[in-house]
């Protein structure tokens, strides 16, 4: 599902993000990714999601060469690919319901089919009787709850997630990653950045470890 | 579990799809212009107004095109006679001028009665009646039938070539001259509508400018969730020419309000010279003309912007 060959990272100001990582993820896998803030995590989630370009190297996801992923074929890659950010970027001025349509209004799916999805989507994450509220009116966590059931809404094939419970308390958090972890088992590949080492734990998952821009797998017991 | 397995289920790119896109986008234009009510309506007054500069001095040029277009049929010839012209001269003329194809009407003022209706008209008796002798010729006053400016023209050079013939004037010259001022000022008004038509240019593309900035937050999650450029883009061209729209609409009922208020002072003033005259508004192929010029510099003026701003929001 992802293959990553010498990739490296460099940014204009100097900083080396990524130093020669070699990775594969099978498809059906989860992954967490631990690491300090800044020793690569978002980097690697951005290489992936084709957010950034690598400097060197090869990437493969979902069978998509990325070096060879012009502009016009970005949006459609992407399209197979859940993305949740620490912040979850929901719509400010759309309800529940709007937010979570948003990538299957774009795939062009038929109302009723929209209705659906949404619904079993929102129904997942424990948010259907709030599918006409504002994000506003929603706490921290039944918002990032939202973002996870909009990056899942479509099936994609492989769920991209940067820090999802950055801003939740562990409650919460276990919550949020036991989600993560339903998606899983019904087979969407699954790689989850995060620094908390407890709440891994938790799970009997492949660990990966990056620091100072080099990866090692790390042992989960 | 393979990517083509998943992508068997989704919706493949069909007439249906194409459609919905466009009601989205259709939703979402509209929902920029009714997200901030009195900012949109000042951005449409504002185009508005200045749509309605040049259509409102076209509109008034026409119509006084029109009005002297009725008053160019009155034009007649007048045929000076020398001074010195005998009686017979006179006949000889009157007798040619009835055997000429496109004389119509012809009437004689003698030199006498022309001093007459001079001093009547002009108020200076007295200087006239201290004249030695009468310093005016006599005068033919002949109508043409066929009123066409050739026409007249060609009857003209005919009547220079009878004897004892000092001039013809064409007494309706000064509606020419006011025909060629119509002409240089609508002249004027297409060259201002086109620098007017840059101007809704910018208006738009600035108002949708600004939008783009109001919902990058929007911009960066559509595309984060995969949304294609031209997705983004659509509402935001359909907002541009929603802007156009509104505002052509807008001028064009502005403009026939303002005809029909003019309408009653005009009726004063021709009812003291007996005639009447009906100003005309837009018609309805101009109408539609204007509303499709708004909705075309809305869609532009937006299309101008929209690519380079949104090149400049990527998620992170």
């Amino acid at each position: 599902m992802i293959h990553f060959e010498k990739v490296s990272k460099r940014y204009p100001n100097g900083h080396e993000g990524l130093k020669k990582i070699n990775l594969d993820v099978n498809a059906g896998e989860m992954v967490f990714l631990t690491g300090h803030s800044g020793a690569g995590k978002s980097t690697l989630l951005k290489l992936i999601a084709g957010l950034e370009l690598a400097t060197f190297g090869q990437i493969e996801v979902n069978g998509q060469n990325l070096e060879k992923l012009n502009a016009r074929k970005l949006p459609k890659f992407r399209r197979d690919i859940g993305i949740v950010l620490q912040n979850p970027h929901l719509i400010p001025d759309q309800t529940l319901f709007e937010n979570v349509a948003l990538p299957l209004i774009i795939e062009g799916y038929t109302e009723n089919d929209i209705g659906k999805r949404v619904r079993a989507a929102l129904d997942k994450v424990g948010l259907l009787h709030k599918e006409h509220f504002l994000p506003e009116e929603l706490s921290t966590g039944e918002q990032q709850r939202v973002g996870l059931a909009r990056a899942v809404v479509n099936k994609p094939t492989l769920l991209l997630a940067d820090e999802p419970t950055g801003n939740l308390d562990p409650e919460l958090s276990l919550e949020i990653m036991r989600l993560f972890k339903d998606f899983n088992l019904v087979g969407t590949t699954v790689l989850i950045a995060t620094h908390d080492i407890e709440l891994i734990n938790e799970f009997d998952t492949r660990v990966l470890h990056i620091e100072h821009g080099q990866l090692s797998e790390a042992s989960n017991d | 579990m393979t990517s083509s397995a998943q992508r068997q289920n989704k919706p493949r790119f069909s007439l249906r799809v194409y459609f919905s896109h466009h009601k989205h986008a259709w939703k979402h234009g509209l929902r920029q212009l009714s997200k901030n009510p009195l900012a949109s309506i000042l951005t449409i007054a504002v185009i508005s107004i200045t749509l309605l500069l040049p259509t409102g001095l076209l509109t008034v040029l026409t119509n006084l095109q029109q009005a002297t277009h009725d008053w160019n049929k009155g034009t007649t010839l007048s045929i000076y006679m020398t001074p010195d012209a005998t009686s017979a001269q006179f006949s000889y003329v009157q007798q040619a001028l009835s055997n000429v194809s496109n004389v119509g009407n012809i009437k004689y003022i003698s030199p006498d009665q022309g001093l007459a209706q001079f001093s009547k008209q002009s108020g200076l008796t007295n200087v006239i009646q201290s004249l030695d002798s009468n310093p005016l010729p006599g005068v033919f006053k002949i109508t043409p039938i066929n009123q066409a400016t050739p026409a007249v023209n060609l009857l003209r050079s005919q009547l220079l070539a009878l004897p004892n013939i000092t001039d013809v004037k064409i007494d309706m010259l000064w509606v020419k001259r006011l025909n060629a001022i119509i002409k240089l000022l609508q002249q004027f008004t297409y060259g201002l509508a086109i620098v007017l038509a840059l101007a809704v240019l910018l208006i738009i593309g600035n108002t949708i400018r600004m939008n783009i900035q109001t919902y990058h937050q929007e911009i960066e999650v559509m595309k984060l969730v995969g949304a294609s450029n031209r997705f983004i883009r659509r509402p935001f061209l359909y907002s541009g020419l929603l802007y156009g729209l509104s505002a052509a609409i807008f001028c064009a009922v502005t403009l026939d309000f303002f005809m029909l208020w003019l309408q009653g002072p005009l009726n004063k003033l021709t009812e003291l010279y007996s005639t009447q005259f009906a100003l005309d508004g837009l018609s309805i192929s101009q109408t539609l003309l204007l509303i499709m010029a708004g909705c075309l510099l809305g869609y532009i003026g937006s299309w101008l912007v929209v690519d380079k701003y949104l090149r400049r929001i990527s998620p992170h």
